[in-house]
């Protein structure tokens, strides 16, 4: 039993290209570079800096005509600085954090997991939750490696009938079943 | 006198029978969705948003909070069978109830998780009934600042009281009160860091956010490792715990919702304390603390009651003064708008019905809870053993179909797409999440109390250090954080949580 699940494991973790690249060249400086914190601190202090770009046109005014840029361009400085200090604590700090499962990713799961969610986000009005929501079942089935097709479809169906009683008749949601053929 | 008077009313309005169907219902599903391994609490609440629309406010909010307390114990029925926390309160009970079941008691575990869940119900219910009325009063003394000096104290607690970095989840606090101004500006009519995206000028959806960041991103976080679900096969043992098992319980559970009580109360987060505390209490005051670890039974009972007496507790704040104290009861907070009640002292006053009936409905819920969950256990385990390719395209289109429902908006969809993607690289890089939807949902109200306070001191910010309730808050909230960052008690602090 425990013997395909390590197999799997060690495939994701060279299928991200990340994982052992930089840690066998030079572990050291990777850790001092791009340890989780540093990369952390940094990705909120960009965010900061989008809002700080976003805001630029909006009217500050006064505390005592406070206009519509004030307050969120004074929470992007504050997000600026604390992005700025987890990076500089990333930097000092010997704790590494779990490194590990920072470049453990999963790009099959984003592709697959996101990319269902956009379709059904894409097709839900006009083709309906009739084949929108297999559609979406099917491209999610694809996330994982253990994807049985037969069993996938069926599932779908099963799944999409249920949701099709419970969200729509049973709870009254409009959500539309399948408008291209019963017009709802 | 006025206590019995308010709960018979709460009853009076629990004991109808729509509302005691919905209740049930609530338990009901809130477990089935709760029992998956890797869903908590905050991705089941917002899931199951939409099948409250239907109801009357009382009645929707009665059917949430059975859902809440559904995911509660189904969070700790997949701790016990499976060793998987659904969520942080959750992680104690993996240590001596996992064991419990590998050793065949796994029935007894769960059947003293739900015995001392209903004490801890019982008794935080009387509590909250008791507290809610003079704390109300309380808050209607407050004024702008002074609820603006709250919240921040709130804040602070949150921060200080959750795992992990104190400057880390400040970050989150903040990032998240950034994402509450996202959309039009209330009191200009402006369009503020929408960015040309005609989805977010409605502003961001809790629900969005929500399902986004607790939905997917914790989807792609479980994707990541292959599966390795250690349910437990074979018998389930009775569920009934024995009179000696119940006799060594009895003084864990009593303990427990001591310290879940107090600490659930508290305007931070402190319901998460709660079990890590009474597990660490009960094992040092132990005869014999070499048996946690390996199937205490008091190590189970103690942490769970603890577990939902702050559960419980946690609804003071929020009920009394509308101010969420932890990520679960800001849903509250989202779904309690979503049906036009904006929670805060006045709705005591306002709609004391739904107050008080949503009070009676937690003991009705915890008893629905006991009523449910003992003889379903079976089918819970089945449940677990679903594997897991076909469990999360159910989850995901769960998800997909609540985000829709909101506002019947396809758009949304596509948004949460995007909240599951950031919030996925926010836990890759180390990053809480539970901070971020707290200060989300505070955020639109420090806002508006912000500005609220300037309006009334003519724009001096003065006026917090003017007003003493103001100013002993904010002093509070200050000392309060220094201590936390100070070198010697984080270390503790970080000790607290391994524990």
């Amino acid at each position: 039993m425990t013997l395909p699940v390590q197999k799997k494991k060690s495939r994701i973790r060279g299928g991200t290209g990340l994982a052992s690249g930089p840690r066998t060249m030079n572990g050291v400086q990777r850790t001092k570079l791009l340890s989780e914190q540093v990369v952390g601190g940094a990705v909120i202090a960009l965010v900061s800096v989008i809002a700080l770009v976003a805001t630029r046109d909006l009217e500050s005014g006064t505390f005592a005509e406070i206009g519509p840029g004030l307050i969120p361009r004074i929470l992007a400085l504050l997000l600026l600085i604390l992005g700025v200090a987890v990076s500089a604590t990333g930097f000092l700090s010997k704790d590494r954090g779990d490194d590990d499962a920072f470049w453990r990713w999963s790009p099959r799961g984003i592709v697959f997991i996101l990319g269902a969610v956009v379709s059904f986000g894409l097709t839900v009005r006009s083709l309906g939750l009739f084949l929108a929501a297999p559609l979406a079942i099917l491209v999610a089935g694809w996330a994982s490696r253990e994807i049985k097709w037969l069993e996938l479809m069926i599932f779908a169906a099963v799944l999409t009938a249920f949701c099709s009683v419970l969200f729509r008749f049973l709870l009254n949601l409009p959500i539309p079943l399948a408008p291209w053929l019963i017009g709802y | 006198m006025d206590l019995f008077n308010n709960l018979a009313l709460g009853f009076s309005v629990a004991l109808s029978v729509q509302n005691i169907l919905l209740c049930f219902a609530g338990c009901l599903v809130g477990t089935l969705i709760g029992v998956l391994p890797g869903v908590g609490p905050i991705a089941t609440i917002a899931m199951l948003l939409p099948i409250t629309y239907g109801a009357d406010p009382a009645g929707a909010l009665i059917m949430l909070a059975g859902i809440y307390y559904g995911a509660q114990y189904g969070g700790s029925t997949s701790a016990i069978l499976v060793n998987i926390p659904g969520e942080a309160t959750a992680v104690v009970t993996t240590l001596d109830g996992h064991q419990m079941a590998r050793n065949g008691r796994a029935g007894a575990a769960l059947g003293i998780a739900a015995i001392g869940s209903f004490i801890a119900g019982t008794i935080t219910t009387l509590v909250v009934a008791a507290i809610g009325a003079p704390l109300t009063k309380l808050g209607m003394l407050f004024g702008a600042a002074e609820y603006f000096a709250l919240m921040v104290t709130g804040l602070v607690f949150a921060v200080v009281l959750a795992r992990g970095s104190v400057l880390r989840a400040i970050t989150m606090i903040v990032l998240g009160l950034l994402l509450s101004t996202v959309g039009t500006d209330v009191n200009t009519g402006q369009e503020r860091l929408t960015l040309g995206i005609d989805a977010l000028v409605d502003r961001i959806d809790f629900a969005v956010l929500a399902m986004g960041l607790f939905g997917l991103a914790e989807l792609l976080r479980s994707l990541e490792n292959p599966e390795a679900r250690d349910v437990v096969k074979g018998a389930i043992g009775k569920v009934l715990p024995t009179a000696q098992e119940v006799r060594q319980a009895l003084k864990p559970i009593f303990r427990g919702i001591g310290l879940g009580t107090v600490l659930g109360a508290l305007p931070g987060n402190g319901a998460v304390l709660a079990p890590f505390a009474s597990y660490a209490l009960e094992k040092k005051t132990a005869a014999d603390p070499s048996r946690f670890g390996k199937g205490a039974i008091e190590g189970v009972a103690g942490p769970e009651a603890a577990n939902n007496a702050g559960a419980q507790a946690a609804f003071i704040p929020l009920l009394t003064l509308g101010i969420p104290p932890n990520a679960v009861m800001a849903l509250m907070v989202g779904a309690m708008t979503i049906h036009g009640i904006v929670p805060g002292p006045q709705v005591m006053t306002r709609n004391p019905d739904l107050f008080w009936g949503m009070i009676a409905s937690m003991w009705i819920g915890n008893l629905a809870l006991l009523i449910i969950n003992l003889p379903l256990v079976g089918l819970w385990v089945r449940l677990l053993q679903v594997p897991y390719r076909l469990m999360f395209p159910a989850i995901l289109i769960f998800c997909c179909i609540g985000v829709y429902s909101i506002n019947n908006q396809a758009a949304d969809v596509i948004v949460t797409a995007f909240f599951g993607l950031f919030g996925y690289l926010l836990l890759k890089l180390g990053f809480e999440l539970a901070p971020l939807l707290l200060g989300f949902v505070l955020g639109g109200l420090l806002e508006d109390t912000f500005r609220r306070a300037m309006d009334l001191s003519h724009g001096s910010l003065m006026t917090f250090v003017e007003r003493p309730i103001a100013l002993g808050l904010l002093i509070l909230a200050l000392i309060v954080l220094v201590i936390a960052v100070l070198p010697a008690v984080s270390r503790k602090r970080d000790e607290a949580f391994v524990e």
